[in-house]
């Protein structure tokens, strides 16, 4: 695989505020990468810096190989879907989608097939006619996709772009823009603040925090390996709890001490304990890493059951388990946790 | 989809017409009326000291089309002419880059554009006067500078005439084209330069259609004023050459005393500025669908 | 026909501050309503005859002649005091629009000078009373000219082209050409001005700025070093700098008289001849001639005047001739018509 995009070391400021700060990052050719983060973190500021809407103070961009960083728009081989899809509103669907064919100098038969092509790509048929305000949100949004995938860019970059919709509507655009990306093998470059969205969509996912890269890899390796605190709260449910080091183990209090797989470093401030990792047992479990706990709260989550619970020690933790009969409050548990599920992660 | 919206209930009609009644009642005291009392004198004639005399005639009218006039017309039209499109190009990178800034700043700006209307217009253009002169401001930074060694003429030139009018219609040209640029979504642009325009495609693709409305307007309000204007020429040209907006002066309040003629050359104007309008109407609306 | 504004650029809110100072203590009081030119009734006058009479006085103002008329015709407000040129009062006088003056009320018209009184318009002063007479001729930078400029023939010449103003007043420039070749500057028929034709057309084509309201302005800029202007703008050019002389063309000239009437259709009739007779005083005419320095038919107030003021060549040119211009009813469409065609060529 080759790099389709690349960051090196780039920096971008607005005002006093760092949006982007010595990011470097690459994205595969085909890859689908997600960039992940609260608003504010700059990753849409990472998605302008790659389309050329804006240009770094430090660093390069990098388009397929070749150092883009101050070329404008126009000349950069990528197209954007826009948050607030930024139709042309007096243009119709189709002279939408054709617009950035006929600036490629493409043939009128040309464009018409490559219209046809994204047309159905997107499953508008029969909308070419129509205007931009005609149309409902999923249809615009369908229209921004075709626009932007009708010139065949080499790299598809997607700003929020299903934060509009609600929320049976996204996620059939969510299953929608994974089938689009498979069939068109395009490099897709995807922003967005929602976790859900990014683990069912991305190949890879970039987690951004105050302008700087946290942590890059595959949803599952995110979710189970999360480097830092922030990775690992921003990314699903997770009991953080602070830990020092006790011989082979992490005290968490009192009463409790983990033993942990990961290859523990000198002293790290948490450790992550996933809620539906911890299987509560009427007695005590027969490997290590087992406690006792009294349920404090049950919510009912449909599938789940959500409770929290609290060690003999006084730290409450959260634990997701299936649906069968609930626990009561004040009921009395057997934790455990296998030293694999216990991860260490950086401040 | 027309039919829709001019069948209202009949409830809501009414109320909107009661709404209506202060338009209505302006339009036809100050636009409609007007024009009819300019068409009844226009084929009226006149006796010694230049009162109407209501006898019907044609003469008006056959004069209106004498080579002499239609010669002033279609220079007056032609200076209008140059004069938009003069005042088009230098609105649009104002305005556009008026409405890309903060609330703040645009505001400042907004108020930039206005502050001439504080003063009076003909204070204004003897500023002008003053500035193009033999001895004015202009030629006296030129010789200092070194560029020229004797005074040039700007002052009584259809240059000068043609500075007059852009600087007097510019703000008549920049306010609705900011309007309309305002409301364009910058994202559109970032749209347009992703799908590989260059600034000038994009102008013309995506900018200049959609700030057609404010466009329209500008053009509207400083082309037709433009045409009837005649203390410019006057004072900045040196009145040598007339105006249409000088000859109908002439015929109301000047040496001419023939009203009905000024009334004839008014009727033909309006008639003309109507028919044009109605043709960029239809235009605009084929356009549209 | 006169689009003749005195000093308007010299003094532009005048009127306005006037019409302010008015309205505050107009209330109650009595009444003048006077329509006449822009900028040619000094502030001092009106407001010494209110401080005098208690009469408030309601100043209009017009820009031409033609405007006057046009406004008193149709109707919209009634005035006690106009003030035309001379060949409109004539048109007035004939379509019965102004009203006999009561001479019982007016104490001093003998100081009227013996020449202004006979003119055709109104012989006699019966319905008019002169206020402010002059001259249209020509004026000369002499910083700039050397050659003498005697007339109109010298004046418009190849050499002088763009180097010319002109009152932009289409019947005087036509009775320049008319009296150069002869004919009676009066007589507007079709014949003469096709004679006269060729004449303005050579003309107007060296003209660099046609100019009623100011013509000065041009001459003081330097934008022009020629010039046939209203007397009392040349007058002002001499005060501000001898280089600018003036002469009455030696083809022929005219002069003009500008006179104070009373409408037929006057409230105020007693407040109109009041106004009129204070405006007879030697020391109140004297203040009309130290803002506008036209010539001043009040042989008391030009005795007042400095010997500056007297000896000044535009406001007292040596003149012989009291050949005004009169009233050429609807020839004066065919003068506009002419003018316009004429203007037209390129």
């Amino acid at each position: 695989m080759s790099a389709a995009v690349e960051w090196r070391a780039v920096r971008r400021r607005f005002g006093t505020v760092t949006a982007v700060d010595e990011v470097s990052l690459v994205v595969q050719a085909g890859e689908f990468l997600t960039l992940l983060g609260p608003s504010g973190c700059g990753k849409t500021t990472l998605l302008r810096l790659a389309a050329g809407f804006e240009t770094p103070e430090a660093g390069t961009i990098w388009l397929g190989g070749a150092d883009v960083t101050h070329e404008p728009p126009f000349r950069r081989d990528v197209n954007q879907v826009f948050q607030s899809y930024a139709l042309f509103p007096h243009l119709t669907v189709r002279d939408n989608i054709a617009f950035g064919l006929r600036r490629q100098g493409l043939p009128g038969a040309a464009v018409t097939a490559r219209v046809r092509e994204a047309v159905e790509l997107v499953a508008l048929q029969g909308c070419e006619a129509r205007w931009p305000h005609e149309l409902s949100g999923g249809q615009r949004q369908r229209v921004a996709l075709a626009r932007a995938l009708a010139p065949r860019p080499a790299v598809l970059l997607l700003d929020e772009p299903l934060s509009a919709l609600d929320a049976r509507l996204r996620r059939t655009m969510q299953e929608e823009l994974k089938r689009l990306q498979r069939q068109v093998g395009t490099t897709f470059v995807f922003v967005t603040h929602d976790q859900d969205e990014a683990m069912v969509l991305s190949d890879r996912i970039a987690v951004l925090q105050a302008g700087r890269l946290v942590q890059v890899g595959t949803g599952p390796e995110l979710y189970r390996r999360p480097a830092t605190a922030f990775v690992a709260e921003f990314l699903g449910l997770t009991n953080l709890l602070p830990a020092v080091r006790a011989g082979e183990g992490w005290r968490i209090d009192a009463a409790v001490t983990l033993a942990s797989a990961a290859a523990g470093a000198a002293a790290p401030a948490w450790i992550s304990v996933r809620p539906e990792r911890v299987a509560l047992a009427p007695a005590p479990p027969p490997g290590p890493n087992g406690f006792r706990v009294r349920v404090e709260e049950t919510v009912f989550r449909g599938a789940l059951e959500q409770l929290t619970v609290v060690t003999d020690g006084g730290t409450r933790l959260l634990v997701l388990r299936a649906g069968g009969c609930p626990a009561q409050p004040g009921q009395l548990f057997w934790a455990g946790v296998p030293p694999e599920e216990v991860v260490t992660v950086g401040a | 989809m027309r039919s829709g919206a001019a069948t209202p209930t009949r409830a809501s009609g009414s109320r909107t017409g009661w709404l209506l009644l202060p338009l209505a009642g302006w339009l036809v005291a100050f636009v409609l009326a007007p024009a009819l009392i300019l068409l009844v004198i226009s084929f009226a004639t006149r006796d010694d000291l230049g009162r109407v005399v209501f006898a019907f005639s044609l003469e008006n009218y056959g004069r209106v089309f004498d080579p002499v006039y239609l010669g002033i017309f279609a220079r007056s039209v032609g200076y209008a002419a140059l004069t938009t499109v003069l005042c088009i190009a230098l609105a649009y990178p104002v305005a556009w880059h008026i409405a890309r800034l903060g609330a703040p700043w645009r505001q400042r700006l907004l108020l930039l554009v206005m502050i001439p209307f504080w003063t009076s217009f003909l204070i204004r253009t003897y500023a002008w006067i003053t500035i193009l002169k033999q001895e004015g401001l202009l030629n006296g930074v030129l010789r200092h500078a070194g560029l020229i060694a004797a005074p040039l003429e700007f002052l009584y030139t259809p240059g000068a005439v043609v500075l007059g009018l852009v600087y007097a219609y510019l703000p008549f040209m920049i306010l609705p084209l900011y309007a309309s640029a305002e409301k364009v979504e910058p994202s559109l642009i970032e749209a347009a330069h992703d799908l590989g325009c260059g600034p000038w495609r994009t102008f013309a693709t995506i900018v200049l259609p959609l700030t057609r409305p404010g466009l329209a307007a500008g053009v509207m309000m400083v082309f037709v004023p433009a045409i009837g204007m005649f203390a410019i020429s006057d004072l900045m040209g040196g009145a040598r050459v007339p105006m249409l907006g000088n000859v109908i002066q002439d015929q109301f309040v000047g040496q001419a005393r023939d009203k009905p003629f000024g009334a004839a050359l008014g009727v033909v104007f309006l008639l003309l500025f109507l028919v044009s309008y109605a043709l960029l109407r239809r235009r605009a609306e084929v356009r549209l669908g | 026909m006169h689009l003749r504004r005195p000093f308007r650029l010299l003094r532009p809110s005048l009127a306005a501050a006037l019409l302010a100072a008015t309205a505050l203590a107009a209330r109650a009081a009595e009444k003048l309503s006077l329509f006449a030119w822009s900028e040619y009734v000094p502030a001092r006058v009106i407001e010494g005859f209110t401080r005098e009479t208690g009469i408030q006085v309601d100043y209009e103002t017009y820009a031409s002649g033609e405007e006057m008329l046009s406004k008193l015709l149709t109707g919209g407000a009634a005035y006690d005091l106009v003030q035309p040129p001379d060949y409109i009062a004539e048109a007035m006088i004939r379509n019965k629009l102004l009203r006999p003056l009561d001479a019982g009320r007016l104490t001093r018209l003998d100081q009227i000078a013996p020449e202004v009184r006979a003119l055709p318009h109104d012989p006699g002063m019966k319905y008019t009373v002169p206020y402010m007479t002059g001259t249209v001729g020509i004026v000369v930078n002499t910083a700039k000219v050397k050659e003498p400029v005697r007339g109109y023939r010298d004046l418009f010449q190849e050499k002088y082209r763009n180097r010319i103003v002109v009152v932009n007043d289409n019947r005087e420039i036509v009775s320049w050409a008319l009296v150069t070749l002869g004919l009676d500057q009066n007589a507007i028929t079709p014949a003469n001005l096709a004679r006269a034709r060729p004449l303005v057309a050579e003309w107007i084509k060296l003209v660099k700025v046609f100019d009623s309201d100011s013509p000065k302005t041009p001459l003081l800029n330097g934008d022009v070093d020629l010039g046939v202007v209203w007397s009392g703008e040349a007058a002002r050019l001499i005060q501000e700098n001898p280089k600018f002389t003036y002469v009455l063309p030696v083809e022929g000239y005219h002069p003009f008289v500008d006179v104070l009437a009373i409408p037929t259709t006057a409230r105020n009739v007693a407040a109109a001849h009041r106004f009129l007779d204070y405006l007879l005083r030697p020391e109140v005419a004297k203040l009309v001639s130290d803002e506008f320095p036209y010539t001043n038919p009040n042989l008391g107030a030009r005795r007042l005047l400095t010997p500056a003021q007297r000896a000044n060549p535009a406001s007292y040119p040596p003149m012989t001739a009291w050949n005004t211009f009169r009233d050429i009813g609807r020839a004066a469409a065919d003068i506009d018509r002419m003018m316009t065609d004429l203007k037209n060529r390129p």
